[in-house]
């Protein structure tokens, strides 16, 4: 059986094609305004990859926030359960997925099965999510890939208090014009989310083992952080923006089996 | 009898010429009353609509007071009754929250501060609301409440009486609030020119007995599976009757009609919802009142509101050998006054008896009366594995409610107990 994931996130539209539990192929795009067409342009692609037509796929999930919006899905999912299901896949102990994407970041417990037993996501803001990391990777003329090595390579913090994305983005060009280091900005960026993360992970259960998904989990400052301030292993996947593709493509799969 | 579509036709005569609420509410009721024939739908507008009437016309003195001071007291007096906060929310149904909330934002009123109050501050200082002639408050659980019907007592010029409730809950406590109420009652007499008859306060109360006796029918035959009542419903005018009519004959009739409605749905098995799934426990005193998906979306995937938290009968029966002490034991024994075991014993007691599936506790904006405990009541209740939802939101103003978001909390929630 063949089946897809779509997650549809703010930033970034991820393609997964899956046979009977295998990945065939992935790929990742830039959301932007036109959804549709971008959802068309990046399934095509992972057909292309797996060679296979679109007649081919058995059942589609879509995920993510723009997964209402697609009338090609023959069910749609909750990021959350996605991201549970896809980590919980590569890494069966996971009991905590950290989950920063581009509009929001959550934290997800699950059970010894994978089951959600429980989450928090962050609320109303964007203080905190890869869209924040855009904005200061910006201020401070860098490239998002750039960020995570640069503040790993600080020798001092520079402390960051506002959570608001445009008061921090003021906070950081002060700081340079202060004459402030860009790692040391970059640290205190990088604490603040993860302080951030660690507040909303406190309102769960701290056991078993923590995976981080989404595309921030790329970044590794942040993953740094993360592993001196949770006492539990953190599992990074090879690729971590796939996992909500992934976790979709898995229930597509559960779904098909039971039909 | 209540000859509602007089009364109605009457209001939106009256209202014409005027730019009040009253003008939108009496559309709006006349449009409703066509829609549902339930007797205790149409009592519930009929009744609203006799509050607004006879406060807008000046037929007797009007009393603003907040909900948690027993409407009883108020009818007692000879008083028509003014809820702000229930009028806030009403206003906020008819769509017209965020302009009022504008208004009451620029009256210096911080954008933190609950919606309900926001709305209602919009609504008080344009003159959308009756003009009163006395404002009876309490202190305990809204902490917007003080301030915002002192500063109100203010702008109308009229005295403000305040009974202020404390935390605990012994015989202290309830003596020292009768106290107060024996106050104010000696203070609305000079102010209000009128002799207060503990006799006619006893009948009031023996008719809210036998009221609270009827919710309390209602609240039995909406432990029955499938459920027969949407919470939705509940929410908008259930607890709204129950603030506002408790003691009144109307009171009376609305809850005996609604036990006799739940019955024979239950006799001709017509539930709220066609195929129950989930049943939900919504805990706190509001739902958003503006256009919102939520209870659709719970609806879509078999998600009912079995019961909720604000039409709980926390309070006992009034002994009417000491009604005045009796209306201060009804506001002691408010479950979200005092200790949260108190709160939390009673939500175990509602997760019990409605076999509830799942949790929603509404936290409202600006609200830290509800922020505050919901906490520690999602831990306890997923350690007892009944799924928590702490769902963010804002009863009267849209601006703090984000579909998108909502849906996904909502949705996920929804994956949870599905998967159980």
């Amino acid at each position: 059986m063949i089946t897809a994931g779509i997650d549809i996130g703010s930033l970034s539209t991820e393609a997964l094609i899956m046979q009977d539990g295998r990945i065939l192929s992935y790929a990742i795009a830039k959301t932007g305004p036109k959804v549709k067409t971008v959802v068309k342009e990046v399934l095509d692609e992972t057909l292309h990859m797996a060679s296979l037509s679109s007649g081919g796929i058995d059942y589609v999930v879509a995920t993510g926030y723009g997964r209402v919006a697609l009338d090609i899905a023959d069910r749609t999912v909750t990021e959350i359960t996605c991201h549970a299901t896809g980590a919980y896949h590569l890494f069966p102990e996971t009991r905590l997925v950290i989950d920063i994407g581009g509009q929001d970041s959550k934290v997800i417990q699950l059970d010894s099965r994978g089951k959600v037993v429980d989450f928090v996501m962050n609320d109303k803001c964007a203080a905190g999510t890869g869209r924040f990391l855009e904005v200061m990777a910006d201020a401070l003329d860098l490239g998002i890939a750039e960020i995570g090595p640069l503040s790993l390579r600080s020798r001092k913090k520079v402390p960051i208090s506002s959570t608001c994305t445009v008061f921090a983005e003021s906070e950081v060009i002060s700081l340079i014009a202060e004459g402030c280091e860009r790692r040391d900005i970059l640290r205190g960026l990088h604490e603040a989310i993860a302080n951030r993360i660690i507040g909303m992970a406190s309102k769960l259960m701290w056991t078993g083992q923590v995976t981080m998904t989404g595309g921030v989990a790329k970044n590794t400052a942040i993953a740094h952080i993360l592993r001196k301030k949770i006492p539990l292993p953190l599992n990074i996947p090879e690729e971590p923006q796939i996992v909500g593709a992934l976790g979709a493509a898995l229930v597509a799969q559960k779904a098909v089996a039971t039909i | 009898m209540l000859d509602l579509n007089k009364i109605v036709s009457e209001l939106v005569r009256k209202s014409l010429h005027s730019d009040s609420i009253l003008s939108l509410t009496a559309q709006i009721g006349r449009h409703l009353l066509y829609r549902n024939d339930r007797l205790s739908f149409k009592i519930w507008i009929g009744h609203l609509f006799a509050i607004l009437r006879d406060s807008m016309l000046k037929k007797k003195a009007v009393v603003w007071t907040s909900i948690f001071i027993p409407s009883e007291l108020i009818y007692a007096m000879g008083c028509v009754p003014f809820h702000a906060e229930v009028f806030a929310l009403v206003a906020a149904y008819l769509n017209v929250g965020p302009e009022m909330i504008h208004a009451g934002e620029q009256e210096g009123y911080s954008s933190d501060l609950c919606s309900c109050y926001r709305c209602a501050a919009g609504l008080g200082s344009g003159s959308f609301f009756p003009v009163p002639d006395l404002i009876i408050s309490s202190s305990h659980l809204c902490d917007g409440s003080t301030a915002f019907f002192r500063n109100m007592a203010k702008y109308y010029g009229v005295p403000h009486l305040l009974v202020d409730v404390p935390y605990g809950n012994d015989k202290n406590a309830e003596d020292y609030v009768s106290r107060q109420i024996k106050d104010i009652i000696l203070q609305a007499e000079e102010v209000l020119s009128f002799k207060f008859d503990i006799d006619k306060l006893r009948d009031v109360l023996t008719i809210s007995n036998e009221t609270r006796k009827y919710y309390e029918r209602f609240n039995r035959l909406r432990e029955h599976v499938p459920a027969p009542f949407p919470g939705s419903r509940a929410l908008t005018y259930v607890s709204g009757m129950m603030f506002i009519s408790m003691g009144t004959h109307e009171g009376y009739s609305f809850s005996k009609a609604l036990c006799r409605e739940v019955e024979a749905d239950i006799a001709n098995s017509r539930p709220a919802i066609p195929d129950e799934k989930h049943r939900i426990l919504w805990l706190h005193q509001v739902k958003p009142y503006y256009k919102n998906s939520i209870f659709t979306d719970l609806k879509d995937r078999g998600a009912v509101i079995a019961a909720e938290e604000i039409t709980y009968i926390y309070w006992s029966p009034y002994d009417l050998r000491c009604p005045i002490e009796a209306l201060a034991g009804r506001m002691m024994e408010n479950i979200n006054l005092g200790p949260i075991e108190r709160r939390l014993n009673a939500v175990r007691d509602m997760v019990s008896r409605y076999k509830i599936d799942g949790i929603i506790h509404f936290s409202q904006w600006g609200c830290r009366q509800s922020s505050g405990g919901a906490y520690i009541l999602r831990r306890s209740f997923i350690e007892e594995g009944i799924p928590f939802l702490v769902l963010h939101g804002d009863c009267a103003d849209p601006a703090n409610y984000a579909e998108g978001q909502t849906k996904t909390r909502i949705q996920a929630f929804l994956e949870i107990l599905e998967s159980t």
